[in-house]
């Protein structure tokens, strides 16, 4: 077994490891290209006059580039860590994701061509087409996400074949044990079907998709306060309050509701921890029966998961709504910083959350544990995820220094004044 | 269902193939024009002519029109892989995510986040950081295009794999051994020189072009006689190392896919000091052989065995040999590993038959052939052009000047001839079994030893035995790689979806980059007393 560089001890680290680096960088992800999606959605409701919203569009025209990187390095770094998962769900949901190329696509050509002729019908075209991609990306991949929360049908095929190189399918596992794969699109259908798998479940899961799309919005709002003056300021500032009610009050349905009625158990409704614990501990070696102990399964109102785990989740909703309530605070105070950044702690504080409740499962099935995905069934090799650890350990902070760079070079106030100044200067703007 | 999945994956492939088309109009640009305008920051920071600054800032905006469809194109392919491979990205995603993970985090990230700079930085920071952000999307671009190929390249030769059968949830799957194998894989290093090379030549002849329809023009003619001279110098390097890189990367083909190098040169029957055909056209007898239907060999005997192996005498393999003796190793290797038999029944046959192990061979010959032939064009167009920017009176040649206007699509076309070489050479595979060509003294190839070894772990009962096996057991053909729940319907909706959407993009694209070429740059006051002068 040396010889081929396989220590058991080191791989049951590095998986909970990559598990928390692939939901970084998809936080990072909803993080920066959220508002430039945001900002996205509201460049026609900006105002009917072509400055204004062109002030939208180059609040975020030197960044919103950089920032959809962190969307190809969540499915690069979900492929190298948990190839499983990648061919699983961008495999199975291949209209979903289809969708939202198509609209990402449509949004980058935008950005770059809409100023390149003065034509205001030209101009108009690209603003609503900006607008509508950008809400449909935020629109699927919250429902995706409430389609994860919930469990979806995916079956494992080598518990049939165990030569099979097909991983885990998405389809239908009729009362037979029967696998069969959707017909056509009635597999994408069944991401928006509010009676699939049950009716509540069904409108949990597009009830995300909403409150995500919402969120999403008012995070681009509050990202036009931070770069926006005078009356710009005080219409991005209106975005941000007017919002602010339905989407706080979606918030906290959703939250209450996934985690009470669903977690990681959804429909299976077993607290049993040896049940769970034998489905995750395949292949399960002697350094993870001590971490099994450590994260000790007990039945828990909020999470259902491990207990340590639990404190951490608990913390990090806590965090989610710390941030929810002051993006209201801050945005009636005028601050433009605060709001940005409560926002982004809200982000942040929700989506680790749901990471940790999910922990150690990433797509549970609704055809039970053993179809289930979780990190120890879905994971890359050792020597890969070492790899990747050293990878990510120089790139990262480098990543973030660049990063934090380009954004304090762009960090000015954009007004038309402003505008008319750069162009005087030689400087570009859209 | 057999017949739909075979479908299915042509009609993937068909997506996969136009997809990676369109993104590959607009990426060579990209590799070669960002180290252009670099090359010119860094010549205006040491010579101070404001002329140089004009000049990268005007590239630069070309290039900036041209980038978004590299990223918009770009974006559907870290997905592709997964949305229509689903079989291929479980299988071999522990090596093969490697690569494309860590080239988003330091290339893709690098260039993207500075390309926004490049655009919006001017007369914003100063120019020794315009200087180095140039740099940075160069380098990004670059080190963008090694990771990919590195990917690429281990497709065509995977090596630094071992397979897992049986360890895991179950299953079977290619995992990673030695990583350092896979980075510095010959077949992927002179991949990488070779496409960044073509990028070189694509943008030399861009700005050529473009400086020469100013230049027929009379217009700016000092800052597009400048801008030719930079170019005709760029491509005319590039185009000649093109030949010597060019050579190499076929050596290696030679050495690794037999079935391609058999294609490319369309060798029916393995020959000693085999000659090289200027053109040829390759049928089918009824019995599945292969012969000629015409061929024009160059009358100079063993030059082919020279370039394929470094020896005038050596074997070059033929298509009809190669097919029946990858059959019989194959069969070879199931007889000594009996117990993982099914897998290469699961991955390599098709409906209990061996597939052709042949490409289709007119269309990687005449892929190549084209490449080839355009390749040594540019050298000449390239050092026309310098000749006569270096006496300085290339604005007075017309005729070279309408030459390199409407060359510009040339260098894109042997870029794609060359993209179809290499992968429509690749077939039937999606994952080339590790095959090494091995000459005896005599210059025979021996034949029972086509494959090369790589390690196993092997679940036996309760016991993991680790072993060697033939790198046979690693091939997957395309049609077993494709996502198995996926439909014609939803192939066909999102295909004609991307013919339509990118061939519209492009054309707006095109005529986006067309309006401002010929607009020429606006110059500042500086610039203009110089041109002046």
């Amino acid at each position: 077994m040396e010889a081929l560089g396989y220590s058991p001890l080191w791989w049951d680290v590095l998986v909970p490891l990559w598990f928390v680096i692939v939901a970084l960088v998809w936080v990072m992800y909803i993080l920066t290209d959220g508002f430039d999606l945001g900002v996205g959605v509201l460049v026609p409701f900006m105002g009917k006059d072509d400055i204004s919203r062109r002030i939208a569009l180059n609040s975020v025209g030197p960044i919103w580039d950089g920032n959809e990187v962190w969307f190809i390095t969540a499915g690069g770094a979900a492929y190298a860590a948990f190839p499983e998962i990648y061919a699983a769900i961008f495999g199975g949901l291949y209209l979903a994701l289809m969708l939202i190329l198509f609209a990402l696509i449509f949004r980058a050509v935008g950005f770059e061509y809409r100023s390149k002729r003065p034509s205001p019908t030209w101009r108009s075209f690209w603003d609503w087409a900006i607008s509508i991609s950008s809400g449909i990306v935020a629109l699927v991949l919250g429902v995706a996400l409430g389609n994860i929360i919930v469990g979806l049908p995916f079956v494992k095929t080598t518990l049939v074949d165990p030569n099979s190189l097909e991983g885990f399918v998405y389809g239908v596992l009729d009362s037979n044990g029967q696998f069969h794969p959707y017909p056509a699109i009635i597999g994408f259908l069944q991401l928006l079907n509010p009676f699939f798998p049950n009716l509540a479940a069904g409108i949990f899961k597009l009830l995300v998709g909403i409150t995500a799309l919402l969120f999403v919005i008012m995070h681009g709002a509050s990202w036009l306060m931070v770069k926006t003056l005078g009356e710009h300021f005080e219409r991005s500032k209106g975005f941000v309050l007017k919002l602010w009610p339905i989407t706080a009050a979606l918030w906290v349905i959703t939250t209450i509701w996934g985690f009470v009625s669903f977690g990681f158990t959804h429909t299976f409704h077993t607290n049993n921890p040896k049940v769970i614990s034998e489905t995750i501990n395949i292949d399960f070696h002697h350094w993870g029966a001590v971490l099994d102990k450590v994260f000790t399964y007990h039945d828990n109102f909020l999470f259902q998961a491990p207990a340590l785990v639990s404190i951490i989740g608990w913390i990090l909703l806590g965090l989610g709504i710390l941030g929810l309530l002051g993006v209201f605070f801050f945005a009636r105070n005028g601050s433009a910083w605060g709001t940005f950044l409560s926002s982004s702690l809200a982000i942040i504080g929700i989506l680790f959350a749901v990471s940790v409740a999910l922990f150690p499962f990433t797509v549970p099935s609704i055809y039970g544990l053993e179809n289930s995905m979780t990190v120890w069934n879905t994971a890359a090799s050792e020597n890969t995820l070492k790899v990747m650890t050293i990878a990510a350990l120089i790139a990262v902070p480098l990543i973030l220094a660049y990063t934090a760079y380009i954004y304090k070079v762009f960090l000015f106030k954009l007004s038309p004044e402003q505008l008319k100044e750069a162009a005087e200067k030689g400087q570009f703007s859209y | 269902m057999a017949a739909e999945l075979e479908l299915v994956a042509s009609l993937s492939r068909l997506q996969f193939a136009t997809t990676a088309y369109f993104h590959f109009l607009f990426v060579p640009l990209t590799l070669g024009i960002s180290l252009f305008i670099a090359i010119l920051m860094t010549t205006y920071l040491i010579t101070k002519k404001q002329i140089y600054r004009e000049m990268a800032r005007f590239w630069t905006k070309l290039f900036a029109i041209n980038f978004a469809m590299g990223v918009a194109t770009g974006i559907t392919h870290e997905f592709e892989f997964g949305t229509n491979w689903a079989v291929y990205s479980r299988y071999v995603g522990d090596i093969f995510g490697a690569p494309l993970a860590i080239e988003a985090l330091f290339a893709f990230f690098l260039e993207s986040s500075f390309i926004g700079m490049l655009v919006f930085g001017w007369n914003r920071v100063n120019d020794v950081v315009m200087a180095l952000v140039a740099w940075a999307v160069a380098f990004g671009t670059n080190l963008s295009a090694l990771w990919i190929l590195i990917a690429n390249g281990w497709m065509q030769h995977p090596v630094g794999g071992m397979l897992k059968v049986g360890t895991w949830v179950g299953g079977i799957r290619a995992e990673l051994y030695d990583f350092s194998q896979v980075v510095f894989s010959p077949v992927a290093d002179v991949k990488f020189m070779h496409t960044m090379t073509a990028g070189m030549i694509v943008a030399a002849m861009f700005v050529l072009g473009i400086s020469a329809y100013h230049l027929l023009r009379k217009q700016h003619v000092d800052f597009f006689k400048r801008s030719a001279l930079a170019a005709a110098i760029y491509g005319m390097i590039a185009s000649v190392s093109e030949v010597v890189i060019g050579d190499i990367h076929a050596h290696e083909v030679a050495k690794t896919q037999p079935s391609k190098l058999a294609a490319m040169e369309a060798i029916v029957d393995s020959e000693h000091a085999a000659p090289i055909l200027l053109a040829a056209w390759v049928t089918q007898n009824e019995n599945g052989q292969y012969e000629y239907a015409f061929k024009l060999p160059l009358p100079i005997p063993g030059i082919l065995s020279f370039l394929a192996y470094h020896s005038f005498g050596a074997e070059v393999p033929g298509m009809n040999d190669i097919q029946k003796y990858m059959e019989q190793n194959f069969q070879a290797a199931m007889q000594q590993n009996p117990q993982l038999a099914d897998i290469i029944k699961n991955n390599v046959m098709l409906n209990g038959q061996w597939p052709s192990f042949i490409p289709p061979v007119n269309i990687v010959y005449w892929a190549f052939h084209i490449m080839v032939y355009l390749g040594f064009l540019f050298v000449f167009i390239f050092t026309v052009a310098f000749y006569y920017a270096k006496k300085g009176v290339l604005q007075d040649k017309s005729w070279i000047l309408k030459v390199a206007l409407y060359s510009i699509p040339l260098p894109y076309i042997a870029s794609l001839l060359g993209w179809a070489t290499a992968e429509v050479g690749r077939q039937p595979w999606v994952v080339y079994p590790l095959t090494e060509v091995k000459h005896d003294a005599n210059g025979n190839i021996i034949w029972n030893e086509l494959f090369q070894q790589i390690p196993a772990l092997i679940k036996e009962g309760d016991k993991i035995v680790q072993t060697h096996i033939p790198g046979a057991f690693i091939g997957l053909t395309t049609y077993k790689a494709v996502t198995p729940t996926l439909t014609v319907l939803e192939v066909l909706i999102t295909f004609l979806g991307f013919l339509t959407i990118f061939s519209v993009l492009a054309v707006l694209d095109w005529w986006l980059i067309a309006k401002y070429a010929k607009k020429g740059p606006e110059m500042t006051g500086e610039a203009k007393a110089q041109e002046a002068y």
